[in-house]
């Protein structure tokens, strides 16, 4: 990348306007129910809140708050919840991502299946944002290693 | 509407990539309003978290990580022969556009109630039984992730598998012990 200036009003208006995107990304995945969203677009919300802090304070700061290493395994947990709620589903009887048999002591019929849906969402917007987050790490993960190492070796 | 054609414009004939691709995610932002201003606010959303937000910062960076150089375009022989194809391809999109059902209109096939070979319409159903399966107010939700689980779970793996593919192309160094490696070699030498 190019020379970085530091501008302190970028680096606080990113903080200050990150935790609320953030906010809002796990708002739009618990209400994909009543409103537009769902996993997809939270998920995507939240990579965004973490992009926008590691584009304006560096990796290094950024690496407290999301470890580089996180991305891939989120991703794979969160495909991972989707297809267990599918296999559970199938174990209780019924077909792959039937809800219906997706077994929840205490509740049952119509809502049972929201649960399903909700549990679903949640997976999916797991995956998103450690897909997301992982491909701009892979994007620019040849700089920020040899940038250590100069400080390093100084 | 105009400013979606003007950005679309500017987007592919300007000759550098950076407002190439700045224009770009201005269209995606605009294309995000022209859905929501047609009701379909979930794919707005869509449009206007992914496309205008995350694919612009994708390709920018992609930009700064190769080189900023402007693409020469080459002066070819055939240039009349695709400009041509080029308008002759247009017209027949319009001419197949023109006969698409109006917006809303209820007599269109897909709002029917049965369809052409006579079976029951999927639209319909869901309309129907949406709430009382799921009880889930948002439709759209209940057709994702409960009528067409398989597909969004198709969508998963293949998101899965595009940020894997990303991992095992550009990641180069493989963890501390090559770090560590790879630094006593700078020493050595």
């Amino acid at each position: 990348m190019k020379e970085r200036d530091e501008s302190p009003i970028v680096i606080i208006v990113s903080r200050m306007i990150s935790p609320f995107i953030m906010m809002f990304g796990a708002y739009v995945i618990a209400h994909g129910h009543y409103g537009p969203g769902g996993g997809f677009q939270g998920g995507a919300l939240l990579a965004a809140s973490i992009l926008l802090i590691r584009l304006t304070a560096g990796s290094r700061i950024s690496e407290l708050q999301f470890r580089r290493i996180w991305g891939t395994p989120i991703g794979v947990v969160g495909v991972s919840i989707f297809f267990g709620v599918g296999v559970i589903c199938m174990l209780n009887g019924g077909e792959v991502l039937n809800y219906a048999h997706f077994i929840i002591p205490g509740v049952d019929g119509p809502m049972l299946r929201s649960l399903g849906i909700l549990v679903v969402e949640v997976g999916i917007g797991l995956a998103v944002m450690g897909i997301l987050v992982s491909i701009y790490d892979d994007l620019l993960e040849e700089d920020e290693p040899r940038e250590l190492y100069r400080r390093e070796d100084e | 509407m105009v400013f979606i054609v003007l950005t679309a414009w500017v987007a592919v004939l300007s000759k550098n990539i950076l407002t190439a691709a700045v224009n770009l995610t201005i269209f995606s932002f605009l294309m995000a309003l022209a859905y929501i201003s047609m009701g379909s606010i979930d794919v707005g959303f869509t449009e206007s978290v992914v496309g205008a937000g995350v694919t612009g910062l994708f390709i920018i960076i992609a930009i700064f990580k190769t080189s900023p150089i402007a693409i020469e375009k080459k002066q070819s022989r055939f240039r009349i022969l695709r400009l041509v194809a080029l308008v002759a391809f247009g017209a027949v999109l319009i001419y197949g556009s023109s006969g698409l059902p109006n917006r809303g209109d209820a007599y269109a096939p897909l709002n029917a109630e049965t369809s052409i070979a006579g079976t029951p319409n999927a639209a319909t159903h869901y309309i129907l039984n949406a709430y009382d399966d799921a009880a889930t107010p948002n439709m759209v939700a209940v057709i994702l992730a409960d009528y067409r689980g398989y597909d969004t779970l198709g969508e998963e793996v293949v998101i899965l598998t595009a940020g894997l593919i990303c991992f095992l192309l550009l990641r180069t160094t493989r963890g501390p012990r090559e770090r560590e490696r790879r630094k006593s070699d700078r020493h050595n030498r």
